[in-house]
């Protein structure tokens, strides 16, 4: 008798960088165990070295440019928007293994479980980037979130931690019940997952008349679900209520490491549902994004006008930051997918940054986190306050740093996609925020100390700073081949194309 | 044949309503778990005896490998729950046994007495059985099937480390300087736990500082 389950053919080259980071996760976890001592350093190096695996990995079996290949019932695909997308979430993972390793056994909160939490988040993402089905979506945002919310609470010892990690455990799940839903109901209405047959059954629907099908009235409504589950992860006003609190109490690495990873990974997830399964419903998707994205803008930039915390004022720039990628994503049709990418890693060098500046100033148990621990610093630390004052100035939008290309590209995008209006907002919110960034370098260069506060550096520390700096300027000075590089990052549109 | 079945029917039946008297009626509470698992078992096999082989499946997977398991973890973490004075059966347990009787006889027998049962001649073929289900694991749904797995590993491991360690003692562990030295009942500040910042003020005034445990763990 013959067997008569046949084994599918599955290409395991597509969800190769996936596969080595999650295997390399739970064989850390085992090493871990058997490592002698209280010491967890190693275990964090073994991490980085795990990345340093993943990105080999992602290199090896990147597509040639223009293709793309898909497997496993055509639910992942892997185009180079997905390898690029792959290789920037894995510096940000390496960036936060690295300012972590030192911060954990200085604030006596080192395990050994950290480490691998962060490379199952890191796979979590990159599973975002590369799925073309919703239930894929669904259990990447779900791997993500849950590792979170244990991360932000890794801190529990301190009330405030355990308060972020409450938080944010109860408004994900309640974002999670959104977006179940919203899936349920494209399910109902489409009767598949699937993002390109869900693409192909609204574009078949939409053409037979000139009524509004049910089946496709039932994805618009549950698109709008899925969207108002996205909008909490990447904290679009009015879904960022959680974001300040969460990384004020988190530990330091965790909210750098959320600020710019979580936000990648879920607006490449919903950048591909909007231009591959939502592309018919442009008409509806995209003047909602556009409020969102004005009111995302300017709330997050006024308010962290008026915030005296720096990790406060970086949470809510970080908002403000997430309405300048919603730009990016809603032009996708045209160049905003290149735009979106050279913003993120531009945006993630300069807050990753930021954040490892904060951690040198962190004391044990008091946190420095006031601008006046920042006035003076020029003169007591002149390399920390230019590494901190380009940071700020990369994040504002000046040159010559990345984020002031970043910027221009997404205005670029907009103004040619016809957005005039959101390219209005966005150059009059980045002004606002320009006002708060200066205000730091101004304090920092022209004060005198107002208290005694001595920085801690180590290796992970500095030489996070010191990629962060020497990218920044160098994508600021010469952003050609970054440009070349997310030019040639574009987003699969169909099975196999 | 048929008697086969019905006679295993009334063995397994009678084993469940056994084991589901004994559940209540044990004083200890970990044997009335142990009784409740044989409950379960039977059930598993009423499934077996209707043909339902993934139903029997999922019963024993997850009443008795979770749910189970899970009552027996709770029991013996709850300490100091069993007292040898407190009667098992509370005082008025005839007139709640006669309410919930009637309750569920008020459900039950019209519900059965009406129903029109599909009774079919010959076994329909399965709509979904195990085998489509395992099927469609292994093949359509191979990678949501993995991802689950690692996403279950991951909130398992999440959920040790928030849940393990006890709490009071490790939030010593963070406590501020000031804190710390409040604890000890100092007058002076002892130094910075950073050797790279002596402060002259406080080492002067306080030559010997006590050693702070927490500087072992303390990296560079």
């Amino acid at each position: 008798m013959p067997p008569e389950i046949v084994i599918p053919a599955i290409d395991v080259r597509v969800i190769a960088p996936m596969l080595t980071i999650f295997a390399w996760a739970t064989v850390l976890l085992m090493v871990d165990l058997f490592m002698p001592g209280k010491d967890r350093k190693l275990t964090g190096y073994l991490a980085l070295a795990g990345l340093a695996v993943t990105a080999l990995v992602t290199l090896a079996v990147q597509p040639a440019p223009g293709t793309s290949r898909t497997s496993f019932s055509n639910m992942v695909v892997l185009d180079s928007f997905g390898t690029t997308l792959t290789l920037i979430l894995l510096l940000i993972a390496a960036f936060s293994i690295a300012i972590s390793i030192n911060y954990l056994s200085y604030h006596n909160i080192e395990m050994g479980e950290y480490y691998p939490l962060i490379l199952f988040a890191t796979g979590g993402m990159i599973l975002l980037g590369q799925s073309t089905n919703l239930i894929l979506v669904f259990l990447g945002v779900e791997l993500l979130s849950i590792t979170l919310y244990v991360l932000t609470a890794f801190f529990y010892p301190r009330y405030t931690s355990e308060e972020a990690g409450l938080k944010y455990l109860l408004l994900g799940a309640f974002a999670a019940g959104f977006l179940i839903y919203g899936i349920a109901l494209i399910y109902g209405g489409a009767g598949t997952l699937d993002l390109f047959e869900i693409g192909a059954f609204l574009n078949t629907s939409l053409a037979v008349g000139s009524a509004f099908p049910p089946g496709a009235l039932l994805v618009l409504i549950g698109g709008a679900l899925v969207l108002i589950g996205f909008c909490f992860k990447i904290s679009l006003v009015p879904f960022h209520m959680w974001t300040p609190d969460v990384y004020e109490g988190s530990p330091t690495p965790v909210a750098a490491f959320m600020s710019v990873g979580t936000k990648g990974a879920a607006f490449a997830a919903l950048l591909r549902i909007l231009i591959v399964a939502l592309l018919p419903f442009k008409i509806y998707w995209l003047p909602v994004l556009g409020v969102l994205a004005t009111l995302t803008m300017l709330f997050g930039n006024i308010a962290a006008l008026m915030q005296p915390n720096m990790k406060r004022m970086l949470a809510y720039s970080s908002v403000g930051h997430a309405g300048y990628i919603t730009i990016g994503i809603m032009t996708a049709g045209t160049h905003g997918t290149e735009s979106f990418l050279f913003y993120l890693l531009a945006y993630a060098l300069a807050n990753m940054g930021a954040f490892a500046v904060l951690i040198t100033l962190e004391r044990r148990g008091e946190m420095a986190w006031s601008v006046d621990d920042f006035a003076g610093l020029w003169k007591r630390y002149p390399l920390l306050a230019i590494a901190m004052a380009t940071f700020m100035l990369s994040l504002a939008g000046v040159p010559p740093t990345a984020g002031f290309f970043g910027k221009f590209f997404v205005f670029a995008a907009a103004w040619e996609d016809g957005q005039i209006f959101l390219v209005f907002m966005g150059v009059l919110s980045s002004a606002i925020a320009a006002f708060f960034y200066l205000r730091v370098i101004m304090r920092m260069f022209m004060d005198e100390p107002v208290r005694e506060v001595i920085p801690i550096f180590n290796r992970g520390l500095t030489i996070t700073i010191g990629i962060a700096v020497v990218g920044t300027i160098v994508f600021g000075l010469l952003p050609t081949p970054l440009v070349s590089l997310v030019q040639n990052s574009v987003i699969a549109l169909g099975v196999g194309g | 044949m048929d008697l086969v079945v019905q006679i295993m029917f009334g063995v397994t039946g009678l084993l469940i309503l056994g084991a589901a008297f004994m559940v209540v009626s044990v004083r200890n509470i970990i044997h009335a778990a142990l009784w409740l698992i044989t409950c379960f078992f039977g059930i598993a096999m009423l499934y077996l005896l209707l043909q339902a082989e993934f139903l029997a499946i999922v019963q024993i997977l997850l009443y008795i490998g979770a749910v189970a398991v899970l009552v027996l973890f709770a029991v013996m973490l709850t300490r100091q729950i069993d007292d040898p004075d407190e009667p098992v059966l509370f005082q008025r347990w005839r007139s709640t046994l006669l309410i919930t009787a009637i309750l569920f006889a008020a459900v039950l027998v019209p519900t059965i007495y009406n129903h029109n049962w599909l009774i079919f001649a010959d076994p329909q073929p399965a709509f979904a059985g195990p085998r489509e289900l395992g099927f469609a694991f292994m093949n359509a749904y191979l990678l949501p099937f993995q991802i689950a797995a690692v996403l279950l590993l991951a909130a398992l491991v999440g959920a040790i480390i928030i849940a393990m360690e006890d709490q009071e003692q490790r939030r010593v562990r963070v406590l501020t300087l000031a804190e710390e030295v409040a604890l000890r009942g100092e007058r002076e500040p002892s130094p910075p736990t950073r050797p790279a910042n002596p402060q002259p003020a406080s080492s002067s005034s306080n030559p010997t500082p006590p050693p702070a445990p927490e500087q072992a763990g303390e990296g560079a």
